[in-house]
């Protein structure tokens, strides 16, 4: 199974996660930027999915600083925004995919599959 | 480097050489001479003084000898006398002296005293003296004496070994000296002269060797010198200049061989001249012809040739030249042949034969034009052996010249395709123009006239300029190129701006980006706004976006409007329309007078709760209970009846009740009782209306039960039936049996009725309906045999024929003058067949007027999105669309039909009672009228609503 982690601070959407995703993946919680920047690199995860807005370091500065990290260039980032700037500083930091507030529950799953399988088959092809 | 000529350089070491050599000798002769003279010199004074003292010991010796018999006599006189006149005879003696043994001087002859007188008896003590006195055998020494530098010779005089006396001479060397320095000088004078005349000689000998040297050197490097004159002409260019330098050495060859190397330098220059000439000449030249004539007398005059001829192994024909005019008569004959003697060896280099014919040397020069692997053409230069020219340099020169050749002659091909490529480019391009503006002419058509406002929004969130005309009817707004997307179709909507933001916010970050995200965030894009236009009023518009996708990234949104306003209302209406004709079923269900009954005692309830309302100003328990009991009371009727509409509003009102019952927060209020009572009222209003407009009722008083009738509850029949059924189960005889069956048939038949009288109210409503469109009366045949319906499919009979035969009426069946032109009877026909098949009751309705105008429903179906543009259907496929909601193939919506609810109801209603139904066409082959295609509705039912009619067992 699949490993996901998800850089959110509230308690309401990180169930919301939970509910959707935790079937068919393991969930890893953190619930900001700087927690999680020492996990992501010594653990293996198939995507990142992240809020813009987190208390401390933001979203887009985090991906930026994981996208620095050589061995974590290819890793799937997924940002989920209540605006457009914020997407366009998570794309401009190297987000892969971009989700605006309020996301569809009922393909949500089923674009984290598409996300995934995005990123491993432009992985593969290099 | 300093530049110093080898003249200058060859003069300076020579005589540098010569003037070291010179001086070595020199050095070596006087140095030599100078040792020698001194060695001669040298042994000429040992010689002298060893005369000398031989001379003083011979003179000492022979004294000693004579004075010994004087001494032993004591001649004091006579060796006074010797000694005197020895001393006196020899100048070189200067001192000469007897002393006797007691040092005392008989005889001191010295240069004052010649004669040697001794004054008196003196006693030398010197330390000559002493040295005399010692010696016992005659002796010399060199001493001093009296300042005089002298040899001293002494001799004892020995009688009888018995010394007497000692004799002394004392020589001087001032003569050997005076002579030795006479000599000396002698010989260095002589020295003198020899080096003296050395040094003239050398000098004149120098000076001699200095002009041989200069002169050869000169002579030598003149040769040299030319040569670096020419050498220095030749680097500045000119090459015309000639070296002729005589010379039986090296250095003639050199100039020889840089006389060449000026000429094949010149030459070479000149060919490449040529070449560059021919080259530019070439360039201009069109034809494969020419450039080969070109060449072929460019190279005719440089190799200086009689005749020449090119032969060519494409489809280019042979070329000639001659020096003399005219090479097509004889002249160029005899070449030929020695050309053919050549040709059979096939040579593929540059190179030049000589033939010998006729006894003359001939030379042809071969230059083939190799193109690839294989031979182009082959140029032969023939003259005499001795005209012709061919050097070395002559190879390349020819290589190039063929080289030159094939590029321009390649060149002139390329030319030519390239020109024939350009033409059928230019058709090409013309054709695909032609192409490209008939599409462009028709999506211009299309943008022009569809009626859809289809537009695409460019990165900003821009409108792209090509867009559909109709947009700009929708918006009622004009040049929309170039304009915000946002604010035309948001800025006069009722859309919340939080959500307008939403669709921003989408909108811009899906443009430019992946096309991946379009999918995640497409639920955020609004698919339905209404729009307040500017004269009032509203629009309702459906929005479909869809992104256009270049290499995975979104270069633009395309969006669709379409107005739905009217479909909206049309939708809306329907929805009325089907409540009303829900409500006409719900009616028509139940017997007229039950239904009468129940508006009486509902409008008793609603009076009661009115007044207990206004004679209550305060909550109470009791009042609210009351309340609640009456409108739990007319639902609990209405549901029985299926007056869901009616439950439906009462439901809430009993809520409100119960929710006041309980909550005692809610206030006792009214206003807000009355509006709810008001609610109820209204709703059963509308039955009441629709009843008396629709089902054209009157009012009744009460329920009259006829004679011989009685009124029974269906639910007493049942139980009766299932008695009897009971009964069928037991032990009993065939007779017994059969009377059972029969009552139960009997039974069964109660509350049935037959199909007519199940479409009496129909029928009415039927006659009601031609009228108010227009239409004469139809005639309504019913053909029913083998089965009874039953009572509690009243509803659905009713609902079934009302649509049906109100769509007979409304869009079937023509105005009386309309049938009459077709040469129809003015009313319309509708046949109802019914019958058992199987163990179902099938129908078939049937009217004859102008059937299904299938296109008609096609168009529609297409314009409601119920099928795709372009999907192949069969016209049984077309007639089956009628079943779906919303078709309808009219193009009036009337007050009665049209709003396409009718046969979907039917539908439905059929199904949910486990029923089919379908339509058949109907074929006709006469060919008129084939807009519009007869068919029946075919319906049927299952066993749950009808009984049959015979006792089948």
């Amino acid at each position: 199974m699949k490993s996901i982690l998800i850089v959110e601070d509230s308690p309401i959407e990180s169930a919301i996660y939970r509910k959707l995703l935790g079937n068919d993946f393991h969930l890893e919680f953190m619930g900001s930027a700087e927690d999680a920047l020492t996990v992501v690199d010594c653990r293996s995860f198939d995507l990142l999915i992240s809020d813009i807005n987190l208390p401390g370091m933001s979203g887009p500065e985090m991906i930026a600083k994981i996208r620095e990290i050589d061995l974590l260039q290819d890793l799937g980032i997924a940002v989920i925004s209540s605006d457009q700037p914020g997407i366009e500083q998570a794309l401009a930091a190297g987000a892969s995919a971009w989700f605006l507030k309020p996301i569809n529950h009922k393909i949500f799953l089923e674009s984290i599959y598409v996300v995934i399988d995005k990123v491993t088959r432009r992985h593969n092809n290099r | 480097m300093k530049f110093i000529s080898i003249r200058k350089k060859l003069i300076l070491q020579v005589n540098l050489i010569l003037g070291l050599a010179f001086v070595a000798v020199l050095l070596l002769v006087s140095t030599k001479s100078v040792y020698e003279a001194k060695g001669a010199l040298e042994r000429n004074e040992i010689q002298i003084e060893s005369a000398l003292i031989a001379k003083g010991k011979l003179l000492t010796q022979n004294n000693s000898e004579a004075l010994k018999g004087m001494v032993e006599d004591n001649a004091f006189s006579a060796i006074q006398a010797l000694v005197s006149s020895t001393v006196m005879a020899d100048r070189d003696i200067l001192f000469g002296t007897f002393m006797d043994v007691d040092n005392s001087p008989w005889v001191k002859v010295t240069p004052d005293n010649p004669f040697g007188h001794v004054k008196k008896r003196e006693f030398l003590k010197n330390h000559n003296a002493k040295w005399v006195a010692a010696l016992e055998a005659i002796d010399f020494k060199f001493t001093e004496i009296d300042g005089y530098q002298v040899y001293l010779f002494a001799a004892p005089i020995i009688v009888d070994n018995e010394t007497l006396g000692f004799i002394q001479y004392a020589l001087s060397n001032s003569n050997m000296l005076t002579s030795i320095a006479a000599v000396r000088s002698e010989s260095e004078k002589a020295l003198v002269q020899t080096i003296s005349l050395l040094l003239v000689l050398s000098l004149v000998m120098g000076t001699l060797g200095f002009l041989a040297v200069r002169k050869i050197a000169v002579r030598l490097s003149r040769p040299l010198n030319a040569l670096r004159d020419a050498a220095e002409s030749i680097s500045g260019g000119d090459y015309e200049a000639n070296i002729s330098i005589e010379s039986n050495d090296e250095i003639g060859l050199l100039a020889n061989n840089f006389d060449t190397m000026r000429l094949t330098i010149q030459k070479k220059i000149r060919d490449l001249v040529e070449l560059n000439a021919l080259g530019q000449t070439l360039s201009v030249i069109e034809t494969e012809k020419d450039i080969f004539r070109l060449a072929l007398i460019n190279s005719h005059n440089h190799a200086n040739a009689s005749f020449s001829v090119v032969y060519s192994k494409s489809d280019m024909e042979d070329q000639c030249h001659q020096s003399d005019p005219g090479c097509n008569d004889g002249g160029g004959r005899q070449w030929e042949g020695v050309i053919q003697r050549l040709m059979k060896s096939d040579g593929s280099v540059i190179g030049m034969h000589k033939v010998e014919v006729a006894g003359e040397m001939r030379a042809i020069i071969e230059v083939p034009f190799l193109a690839g692997e294989g031979t182009l053409a082959t140029m032969y230069l023939c003259g005499y052996d001795s005209v012709l020219g061919f050097s070395d340099s002559d190879h390349e020169y020819y290589q190039s010249l063929a080289q030159m050749v094939l590029v321009s002659q390649r060149n002139i091909h390329l030319k030519l395709e390239i020109e024939q490529y350009n033409r059928n480019l230019e058709i090409t391009i013309e054709e695909r123009t032609t192409a490209l503006q008939e599409k462009t002419n028709d999506i211009s058509n299309m943008m022009l006239n569809m009626h859809q406002g289809l537009f695409t929004i460019t990165s900003g969130g821009v409108i792209h300029p090509e867009y559909a005309k109709y947009l700009e009817n929708i918006f009622e707004a004009e040049d929309l190129a170039g304009s915000d997307a946002m604010q035309l179709l948001f800025e006069k909507s009722t859309l919340r701006d939080i959500r307008k933001e939403q669709v921003q916010a989408v909108l811009l970050s899906l443009i430019g980006g992946d096309a991946m995200m379009f999918d995640f965030n497409r639920h955020l894009l609004v698919s339905q706004i209404d729009i307040d236009l500017e004269r009032g009023g509203k629009k309702s518009l459906e929005l479909d976006w869809d992104p256009i996708i270049l290499e995975g990234n979104i270069d633009k949104m395309m969006v669709t409007v379409r107005d739905v306003t009217d479909v909206r209302a049309l939708e809306g209406e329907a929805a009325e329309q089907k409540q009303e004709l829900e409500i006409v079923g719900q009616i028509l269900s139940i017997e007229v007078d039950r239904f009468e009954n129940f508006i009486t005692s509902a409008f008793e309830f609603i009076n009661k709760t009115r007044t207990l309302i206004e004679s209550n100003k305060q909550r109470s328990e009791d009042v609210i209970n009351e309340l609640f009991r009456y409108m739990h009371t007319i639902k609990g009727n209405a549901r029985t009846y299926g007056f869901s509409y009616i439950a439906d509003v009462v439901h809430i009102a009993e809520s409100n009740y119960d929710n006041l019952r309980y909550d005692e927060a809610i206030e006792w209020r009214h206003d807000e009782l009355f509006a709810q009572l008001e609610a109820v009222r209204l709703s059963i209003v509308q039955y009441v209306d629709i009843s008396r407009d629709i089902l054209k009722r009157g009012r009744r008083k009460s329920v009259r039960v006829r004679k011989g009738q009685l009124l029974v509850e269906q639910a007493s029949i049942a139980d009766i039936r299932s008695h009897i059924r009971s009964a069928q189960s037991e032990e009993l005889s065939f007779g017994v049996k059969q009377k059972l069956l029969k009552a139960r048939v009997l039974l069964d038949l109660l509350g049935t009725n037959t199909l007519e009288e199940m479409l009496e109210d129909v029928c009415l409503f039927t006659r009601s309906l031609a009228k108010e469109l227009g239409k004469s009366e139809p005639k309504i045949s019913i053909h029913a045999d083998g089965f009874v319906i039953r009572e509690g499919a009243r509803k659905l009979f009713n609902n079934i024929f009302m649509h049906s035969l109100r769509n007979s009426l409304d869009h079937g069946i023509e105005t009386a003058d309309a049938r009459t032109e077709k040469a129809k009877s003015p009313e319309g026909h509708i046949e109802i067949d019914a019958s058992i098949s199987g163990d179902m009751l099938e129908m078939r309705i049937h009217d004859d007027g102008q059937g299904l105008s299938l296109d008609s429903i096609k168009e529609n179906a297409l314009v409601n999105g119920k099928i795709k543009q372009g999907a192949v259907l069969s016209n049984q496929d077309v007639a089956n669309l009628v079943f779906m909601p919303g078709i309808t193939t009219t193009k009036n919506v009337t007050n009665v039909s049209g709003r396409g609810v009718g046969m979907d109801a039917v539908k439905r209603f059929v199904e949910e009672c486990g029923g089919e139904v379908g339509i058949n066409l109907i074929n006709t082959f006469e060919g008129k009228d084939v807009d519009f295609t007869p068919f029946e509705l075919w319906i049927k039912l299952p066993e749950s609503t009808f009984v049959r009619d015979s006792i089948a067992v």
